[in-house]
């Protein structure tokens, strides 16, 4: 149908069958002033498809079309089956671990044994995500490897809007005490937890309203260089966890307002 | 942590301070420090209607001061200073524009001497604390609504004791007279209690003094919370971009003042930092495979 | 017949330094000594003191409630630390009063309130309790004198 004029499109589509008549009807006869109008003139009718519905059926279908098209993105739907699933398997498999060392009387079972173990994430596999996102935020807040520092206010508004898939975060303070401590690689940002991945190979949900996150960036190529010498040479930041609700993309565009601390 | 809020400075323009005022400043310091305050906030109060402001050096404690390297032997035994600066306001066409403040100043706080002025600051302004003149009766009726809608924005309100120690009796009752007041219309919310002393006589122990005004008829439990989420939020103004994103873990207690601070830090500033190294060499150790 | 409460409340003097008057040095050694320096009154002018500032902020009504059990019941001038006894349900007006005491013998003086308990004897504890941590602040590594300033349980004004 017509872009422009949709209401009219319709009504026209009761007289006339095929899109281009239409469209090109609109754009000779209507009329393009303050006061559109649309003069009819009585036509020999031709033979029409669907003439048996009505016209408000028709828009009815069209709707329900494009609301079926949108449902068949499943992404979402798969991924959270999929954390579910995992997260079912990681205690599927520490209970089989307690079975098995009561059982043979050990001390310690390596995980590897199970079948479980396979289909588990590996943190080895997301060092590479870890490698390139460290390389993205550096290409972010400029920073070169000769040691010259960029302005702080304006790091902090990049970071603020920055992807954060593939940080190695800590959990620096939490309201819950247990989270304290941990660490990973941030597979997932939703929109109230991060998803990492220990390196225990556990996957972890750690939920943002409370919890400061802290993540280092070091300024100096950590690829080249001798690390134990360069003890001096890290940016450290803070992720205020309960300010930073937000999904991703929501992220990027959004404008922050300042807020009270009373809640921090 | 105990803090004073109000060590007012010596001046109220920009000139510069002479070596009676600061030694009265510094031993102001110590006898904060016996009675075991550690967070100190100098106050700058200016009336702006009558000083100019200069286009650069507004901050002139820092600028005094030296970034108070000239405090180095009490920063040494773990007292930590903060900057604030108090406007007072009379006409509210006059109070609109703090924006070069915020990056010069650890605190922000508004004085007014008009209901009007006090409307302004309670709504429009991005501000921590309102405070008042307790050397005089405040020139008008302070109303729930308009206090109230600063504290919906987390706007503190201050109560200064020093003129309860004044050896004028007027000056007492204006204050407890005042103090009733701003309980009143507050209903004990968002309050905190600071010296304001302009010397080293009219200080005083914090439970002291919270005692004596919980007679009064005050009941704020939060009282020294509140003091911790001004200066927390007046730190993160600078430190983080609207509080998302902050730099350093504990911006109240960090050692580093300086408004302008490098951002570059050592492995052993880093709570846990070995972890982050592990985690490089690993990278490296891959990138090696 | 029900026993007469009291509060014993525990208090120091603090001496400011003068204050346009330069220290010698802000070391932390030199700011303690000048602000525990040592007192010279006596219990008596104390109760005096205090009497007079009830009268003065609490007026003749505040006066009279507190006067028949107010005391001093120790004061060593060596740590200026002493206990006033006064009865339980008008402890605030004398805590109040010492806030608001500015001089002594017409030297610039803060009075601080540490502790306020039902018993003498918890008051002694805590007094004692806390110069044993001045004296080991004093005696840390920090300075190099060692500053003889005696406990003295023994000078007890009953």
């Amino acid at each position: 149908m017509d872009k422009k004029y949709p209401l009219e499109a319709s009504l026209l589509s009761r007289s006339y069958p095929s899109k281009e008549k239409i469209i090109q009807l609109l754009e000779t006869r209507y009329a393009l002033n303050d006061n559109p109008t649309l003069s009819l003139k009585p036509i020999e009718i031709e033979e029409i498809e669907n003439s048996n519905k009505s016209l408000l059926t028709n828009l009815r279908e069209e709707k329900f079309k494009y609301k079926k098209e949108l449902k068949k993105d499943e992404s979402k739907s798969v991924f959270k089956k999929f954390i579910k699933n995992h997260q079912r398997l990681q205690k599927k498999l520490k209970l089989k671990i307690q079975h098995y060392k009561k059982s043979n009387n050990l001390s310690q079972v390596s995980e590897t044994l199970f079948k479980e173990y396979k289909e588990l994430l590996k943190f080895d596999d997301f060092l590479t995500m870890n490698k390139l996102w460290i390389s993205y935020i550096k290409d972010l807040l400029c920073i070169l490897n000769d040691g010259n520092l960029p302005n702080i206010q304006q790091c902090l508004i990049k970071l603020s809007s920055a992807e954060f898939n593939g940080c190695f975060l800590r959990v620096l303070k939490s309201k819950n005490k247990e989270l304290i401590g941990k660490n990973g690689i941030v597979i997932y940002d939703s929109q109230k937890f991060f998803i990492i991945v220990e390196q225990t190979n556990k996957l972890k949900l750690i939920e943002k309203k409370g919890t400061y996150f802290t993540f280092v960036i070091p300024i100096y190529d950590y690829e080249n260089e001798n690390i134990d010498d360069n003890d001096n040479n890290y940016l450290e930041f803070n992720i205020i966890g309960s300010r930073f609700q937000y999904r991703s993309h929501d992220r990027s565009g959004k404008k922050f307002k300042s807020k009270s601390a009373d809640d921090l | 942590m105990l803090a004073d809020l109000s060590i007012p400075w010596p001046v109220n323009d920009y000139s510069i301070i002479t070596r009676e005022q600061f030694i009265n400043l510094k031993n102001r310091i110590i006898v904060l420090e016996e009675l075991q305050y550690t967070h100190i906030v100098i106050n700058f109060i200016i009336n702006i209607h009558e000083i100019k402001i200069p286009s650069n050096n507004i901050n002139p404690i820092l600028n005094q001061l030296e970034n108070f390297n000239k405090f180095d032997e009490f920063i040494k035994r773990g007292i930590k200073f903060f900057t604030r600066i108090t406007i007072i306001i009379e006409h509210p066409n006059q109070g609109q524009n703090l924006s070069k403040f915020y990056s010069n100043f650890n605190i922000i706080s508004i004085l007014p001497k008009t209901e009007k002025a006090l409307i302004l600051a309670c709504g429009n302004l991005d501000i921590d604390i309102i405070t008042f003149d307790y050397n005089f009766k405040i020139p008008f009726f302070l109303k729930h609504k308009t206090i109230g809608g600063g504290i919906k924005k987390g706007i503190k309100f201050e109560i200064c004791y020093s003129s309860l120690l004044s050896l004028n009796s007027i000056e007492k009752q204006c204050f407890i007279n005042n103090f009733l007041q701003l309980v009143r219309s507050s209903r004990n919310q968002n309050l905190i209690v600071s010296s304001n002393s302009e010397n080293c006589l009219k200080l005083r122990n914090f439970n002291n003094i919270l005692n004596f005004l919980k007679n009064l008829g005050f009941k704020d439990s939060k009282i020294l919370t509140n003091v911790e989420k001004v200066l927390l939020n007046s730190t993160l103004r600078l430190k983080s971009y609207k509080q998302t994103i902050m730099i350093g873990e504990d911006p109240i207690n960090e050692t580093n003042h300086h408004l302008k601070n490098p951002i570059k830090r050592h492995l052993n500033e880093i709570d846990n930092g070995e972890i982050f190294k592990i985690q490089l060499k690993k990278l490296k150790q891959k990138n090696l495979k | 017949m029900v026993r007469l409460k009291s509060r014993y409340i525990l208090f120091d003097i603090i001496y400011p330094p003068n204050p346009n008057k330069e220290l010698s040095n802000y070391s932390l050694k030199n700011s303690l000594t000048t602000l525990h320096a040592v007192s010279n009154s006596n219990p008596k002018e104390i109760l005096n003191l205090l009497r007079k500032n009830i009268e003065l902020n609490y007026g003749d009504y505040g006066a009279g409630l507190i006067n028949y059990s107010l005391m001093v019941k120790y004061f060593s001038n060596k740590t200026s630390t002493g206990i006033i006894r006064c009865s339980r349900e008008n402890h605030e007006l004398v805590t109040g009063a010492l806030l608001m005491i500015n001089q002594i013998n017409d030297r610039n003086c803060i009075f601080r309130v540490i502790h306020i308990s039902g018993t003498i004897k918890k008051c002694e504890d805590y007094a004692i309790e806390r110069n044993k941590k001045l004296m080991k602040l004093l005696e840390s590594k920090e300075f190099d004198e060692v500053i003889n300033i005696d406990e003295d349980d023994d000078e007890d004004y009953d």
